[in-house]
Parts: C-alpha cells; sequence; structure tokens
C-alpha cells in the first residue's frame, strides 16, 4: 500500500511539482491549498504519514499550522517538512521549536524532497 | 501585451531627491535583484542576461503580471512586479496545459524570497506578503512621484523578463547595504533535516 503525503502549498503549480516528484517515488500525494485545509485533512485522515508544508500562504500559514498542532497535541507523530522561499534563521528555529521535521528553501531538489520523505516515512 | 511608456520610466521626485548613499544603497538593491533573477531562471535553464534598459518597455506576448508587497521594521515598503514573454514562462515550467497564472505568481514569490535572503546577508529583512497575479490585455504600468523605481530588463531566447522594485522609505529612514555577520539565511535548494 502506498504511504499517504500531504502538500500544503498556495501555489498548484508548486503542489503540482511536488506531487509529480513524490509519485514518481511512490508516494500517494494528497493537496491541500492553505493551511485552514491542510489542518482540516491531517484530522481527519490518520492514513496521512508526512506532510510536506509552505509557510507563507492565505487564512493559516505554515508556522501557524505547526504551531497549533503542537500546542492541541493532535497528531504529535506527524512528520512536517516546511518547503518555502524563506530561509531566515529566525523562522527556521521557529519550526524547529514547534516541531517541524525540517526545512527546504524553494526551488527545491526532487532528490532531496524524496530523500527527507522517505526518511521520515521509514 | 505588457508595456511600460517613456513617461513612465521618468525619474519620480523621490527618486531624485536620494542623497548619495541612499541612491547607492536602493542602487545595490536594484542590483542583487537582477542577480537574484539571473540564478532564479538559470535554475529553471532559461538563459537570461542583462539588457540595456530600453525607453520602452514593450512584450506583446505577456498577458498577465506578478505582484508581491513587501514591507521592514525600518519603514521600508516596497513592491515587486514580475512580467515577461508567454514562452519564458512555457520554458521556465514546460508542462503542458499548466496554469501559468499561478507559476507566474510563484516565480514572483520565489524572486523576491532570493532578493529577501540577499538583503538577509547585507543586515536588512524584510517581510514578503503574498503574490498576486493581474491579467489583462494591454496591461501598463504607471508611476508614482513618492515612490523610487528600479527597473531591469532581462533578455532569452524566448523574450524578455521585466521586474520593476518600487519603494517607499519612510522619512527619516536609512536604506544601508553592509555584508554581515550573523547567521546567513539556508540558501535556495538546500534542506535541514532536524
Amino acid at each position: 500500500m502506498k504511504k499517504k503525503i500531504l502538500v500544503i502549498d498556495d501555489s498548484a503549480t508548486i503542489r503540482q511539482q511536488v506531487s509529480l516528484a513524490l509519485s514518481a517515488s511512490g508516494f500517494d500525494v494528497l493537496e491541500a491549498a492553505d493551511g485552514v485545509e491542510g489542518l482540516r485533512m491531517i484530522l481527519s485522515d490518520a492514513e496521512i504519514r508526512a506532510a510536506i508544508c509552505d509557510v507563507n500562504m492565505p487564512h493559516k500559514n505554515g508556522l501557524e499550522l505547526v504551531e497549533e498542532l503542537q500546542a492541541t497535541g493532535l497528531a504529535p507523530d506527524l512528520p512536517i517538512v516546511m518547503l518555502t522561499t524563506e530561509g531566515q534563521p529566525e523562522l527556521i528555529q521557529r519550526a524547529k521549536a514547534a516541531g517541524a521535521k525540517g526545512w527546504i528553501v524553494k526551488p527545491f531538489k526532487a532528490n532531496l524532497l524524496v530523500a527527507a520523505v522517505k526518511k521520515m516515512t521509514a | 501585451m505588457f508595456s511600460i511608456s517613456p513617461a513612465a520610466k521618468t525619474r519620480s521626485a523621490a527618486s531624485a531627491a536620494l542623497d548619495g548613499h541612499a541612491a547607492d544603497a536602493v542602487d545595490r538593491c536594484g542590483q542583487l535583484l537582477r542577480e537574484a533573477a539571473q540564478e532564479l531562471f538559470s535554475h529553471y535553464e532559461v538563459g537570461v542576461h542583462s539588457a540595456n534598459e530600453p525607453e520602452q518597455v514593450l512584450i506583446r506576448n505577456a498577458d498577465f503580471v506578478g505582484v508581491l508587497g513587501f514591507s521592514s521594521d525600518e519603514g521600508i515598503r516596497g513592491t515587486l512586479t514580475l512580467a515577461m514573454d508567454q514562452k519564458v514562462l512555457e520554458r521556465s515550467y514546460p508542462l503542458e496545459g499548466s496554469d501559468y497564472s499561478d507559476w507566474l505568481g510563484e516565480l514572483t514569490n520565489q524572486l523576491l524570497g532570493r532578493f529577501k535572503n540577499s538583503l538577509l546577508r547585507h543586515g536588512t529583512t524584510i517581510y514578503l506578503s503574498l503574490p498576486v497575479v493581474i491579467g489583462g490585455n494591454a496591461l501598463s504600468l504607471a508611476t508614482r512621484q513618492a515612490t523610487i523605481y528600479r527597473d531591469a530588463v532581462l533578455a532569452s531566447d524566448q523574450g524578455q523578463i521585466f521586474m520593476r522594485m518600487a519603494l517607499s522609505i519612510a522619512p527619516g529612514v536609512v536604506l544601508t547595504l553592509q555584508p554581515t555577520s550573523d547567521q546567513p539565511p539556508l540558501s535556495e535548494g538546500k534542506a535541514m533535516i532536524f
């Protein structure tokens, strides 16, 4: 059975790129267009094994999403990797403190993304 | 079609009022933006080079413009406007049936993100808003006298790329760009696993 990965990004083309990269490596990819939808999908689908999450999004940004999951104690074992244009050390530390498992700066290299997801879902 | 008329490229009052150091800093921002664009398009295998800034910019095959705002804690606000020939868009993301207006927004986002990282290496932090893409048949930019502009045109085999950085700097604020020894940002394409 394929492992389910959720990609959360307000850009349809980024979701498409991530989906293509992960699907080619045998993952089943779900998509959400913002943090609210992403959170809803995480909490309603226990089969999601990991999430790739943008930072700057409407409604709820990626850092708010991981912080909310940490604060509520929901989905404590779900690894989340941030995928964003941001490289600012303070934001990376904030994500790490909130329980995120990694940070990738766009444009991403497909092999790095796939390697990160494979490691987190092993 | 996207265009900038000669009248719209006239030096704004705010640009003319900049003193030597401030003008140098703004020029440096323009240079960093051009470098960021060359790196970004190179990643997507679109070879680009700086073109001489023409009196009038006219990109016939451009139906969208990407716009992204930014601000800083020190009273600097601005926008990045990005327009390009449709063939440049398609070359940078050659997947048939793709949503190219969305891709233009994402390119605008990645370009300003790269510019932000360059500014971080020079001790300046900006905060990005969310990209907006405007579509139309005959898009043209105007200028405001109270805004500082730096335009750049890049040329590629697929067509032109136009970038405009528009800045407002609060009275009394001095924009300085000095390489910093602070912890550098994580570079584009890099991954950090915690």
